[in-house]
């Protein structure tokens, strides 16, 4: 890479550093593994960077690297050891203790479906519209569009806040 | 609203990034360097071996070296590995053609007669491969993303595909993909993480409502029908596939650090001969890898003489974390249990040490 492409590289991460690593977090709910795969996109940027930097949408274009990179770090056998080391947990119903988790944003986010989360985190964290989350994910915007409502009626129901969240 | 929910996404806390900008750039470019020498290396290897037949290397963890002779009546006889042998084996014609640009090993059964690969064209895996004494083909699963996980010392391989949206397990044998049924309730992502000696997977199945998956077991007897696993049958049927599916070891994307599946990632230490190591696999109590010369890498950076980089393959011993060069072959990756039930390796009392925090229980025997 050429040195003025490697400080562009550098800048653009650099600024975009906080937004990326938050984005993984709100996808993986796991601060480690956010840095891997904040890691893992970024030697993604640095080997394609011509092509990010002639993206029409940049941080759309990053964002595919970074839903790659979760993926990625999702199958990975480092994700495998959380796994078989944590035994599942299970919902606890309505017992009584679950109140306190459901003021949880991040909790409740883990408890939605992957793909429902992944189209929130991309939607209304990253600002993403509905036919680039489409093309970042690999699916239809029909597809997104309904992801999105049920992520919204699912979130709205673990919150428990019934008045503050409606679908668009 | 959609401000509502922008808030609340905005105000989950999260922690900071660990790395600054610069590290990871620096990371990126450290990697990046070493991928373009490792392709320009293996891409002249892969060539040659499409072209003329040259064998590209890879491990053997076998003290003999591979012949026809059929697969033992029983895996669990097979004869305990006392050394390891770096042998050549072909490529599958036509890798090239296919755009194929690395080619990584990632897996040997416990008397190494069957070696399985994943292939790489930039960050998509096309294929698998699988070789039986030496002999290479391509695991014929349709999908995107096929991945090899395991294989066991019947030459059954196991592994997983992206397909319709969702990661599935599959499991090979004469010929014959048996694609695992997912678990009922459990429509999303399930992925196989061993294969024991009998061709039963153990593996895990992702629910759409709950965050951490489920357990499972494809019992080959039971034509693969899943079973859920309750925690306590979980621990047993952990058990009963050992480590064979090296799913307790784990690596990460630093260089020369392991994790060692107990919730703590240690520093495998750099033999004599080297000055920078790469893992790449991990089996039981070992780690496999390779690593050289800084000052050779960089004095001859890409290009054909990247060829000539004289890569020492390294395998560690996780109970210490001293690795032994094993030989001198530009090989990326090899894996392998290296150990068997009859292993003395097994029984003995492992020793660690302060810098290398592993874990000093023993795996569960072999039922």
């Amino acid at each position: 890479m050429r040195s003025e492409d490697d400080r562009a590289y550098v800048e653009y991460l650099s600024a975009r550093l906080p937004w990326l690593h938050r984005t993984a977090y709100l996808l993986c709910g796991d601060g480690d593994r956010a840095d891997d795969v904040v890691q893992m996109t970024a030697i993604a940027m640095y080997a394609h960077w011509g092509k990010v930097r002639e993206a029409e949408n940049m941080d759309a274009y990053v964002h595919r690297m970074l839903f790659r990179s979760f993926l990625r770090v999702r199958r990975h056998a480092w994700s495998r050891v959380l796994l078989l080391n944590r035994l599942p947990d299970r919902p606890t119903g309505g017992d009584g203790h679950g109140v306190e988790e459901r003021d949880n944003v991040l909790r409740a986010l883990e408890q939605l479906p992957k793909g429902q989360r992944t189209v929130l985190v991309l939607r209304y964290f990253s600002d993403l519209s509905v036919e680039d989350t489409a093309a970042v994910l690999g699916c239809s915007t029909g597809t997104v569009k309904s992801q999105t409502t049920k992520a919204l009626a699912n979130l709205r129901n673990l919150i428990g806040s019934p008045d503050s969240l409606r679908s668009s | 609203m959609d401000e509502n929910v922008r808030d609340l996404l905005a105000g989950v806390p999260a922690p900071p990034p660990t790395r600054s900008a610069a590290d990871l750039a620096q990371v990126a470019r450290r990697r990046i360097r070493r991928r373009n020498i490792e392709r320009y290396a293996l891409a002249g290897v892969m060539v040659a071996a499409v072209a003329v037949a040259t064998p590209v290397a890879v491990a053997n963890t076998r003290g003999t070296a591979p012949n026809g002779t059929p697969p033992a009546a029983s895996p669990r006889a097979a004869a305990p590995i006392t050394q390891c042998r770096l042998q050549k084996v072909a490529l599958p014609p036509g890798l090239a053609e296919k755009g194929v640009q690395r080619v990584e090993p990632v897996g040997v059964d416990p008397s190494g007669r069957y070696v399985i690969a994943r292939t790489w064209r930039d960050y998509s895996s096309p294929a698998a491969i699988l070789w039986t004494d030496g002999r290479p083909e391509i695991v014929p699963v349709q999908g995107e993303n096929v991945q090899p996980a395991a294989v066991n010392a019947g030459g059954l391989v196991m592994g997983i595909v992206y397909a319709n949206g969702a990661w599935r397990s599959w499991v090979y044998r004469d010929g014959k993909v048996t694609q695992l049924p997912p678990p009922p309730g459990h429509p999303v992502d399930n992925m196989g993480l061993a294969v024991n000696a009998a061709g039963d997977v153990f593996g895990q199945a992702d629910t759409p409502d709950v965050g951490t998956p489920d357990l499972v077991v494809w019992r080959a007897g039971n034509h693969y029908r899943p079973q859920i696993l309750t925690p306590d049958e979980a621990a047993k049927v952990r058990a009963e596939f050992n480590n064979e599916g090296a799913s307790a070891w784990l690596l990460t994307d630093e260089a020369g650090r392991v994790n060692t599946g107990k919730g703590t990632v240690a520093q495998l230490q750099t033999p004599p001969g080297v000055d920078w190591i790469q893992q790449t696999a991990v089996s039981g109590y070992w780690a496999t890898g390779y690593g050289g010369l800084r000052a050779q890498r960089e004095a001859q950076p890409g290009g054909t003489a990247a060829r000539k980089l004289p890569y020492k393959v390294i395998r560690w011993d996780l109970r210490t974390g001293q690795g032994a060069v094993l030989g001198d072959h530009p090989v990326y990756d090899i894996t392998g249990p290296a150990r068997s039930p009859a292993s003395p390796t097994r029984t003995s009392t492992p020793k660690a040490t302060p810098s290398v925090p592993f874990s000093s229980t023993p795996p569960a025997a072999n039922p």
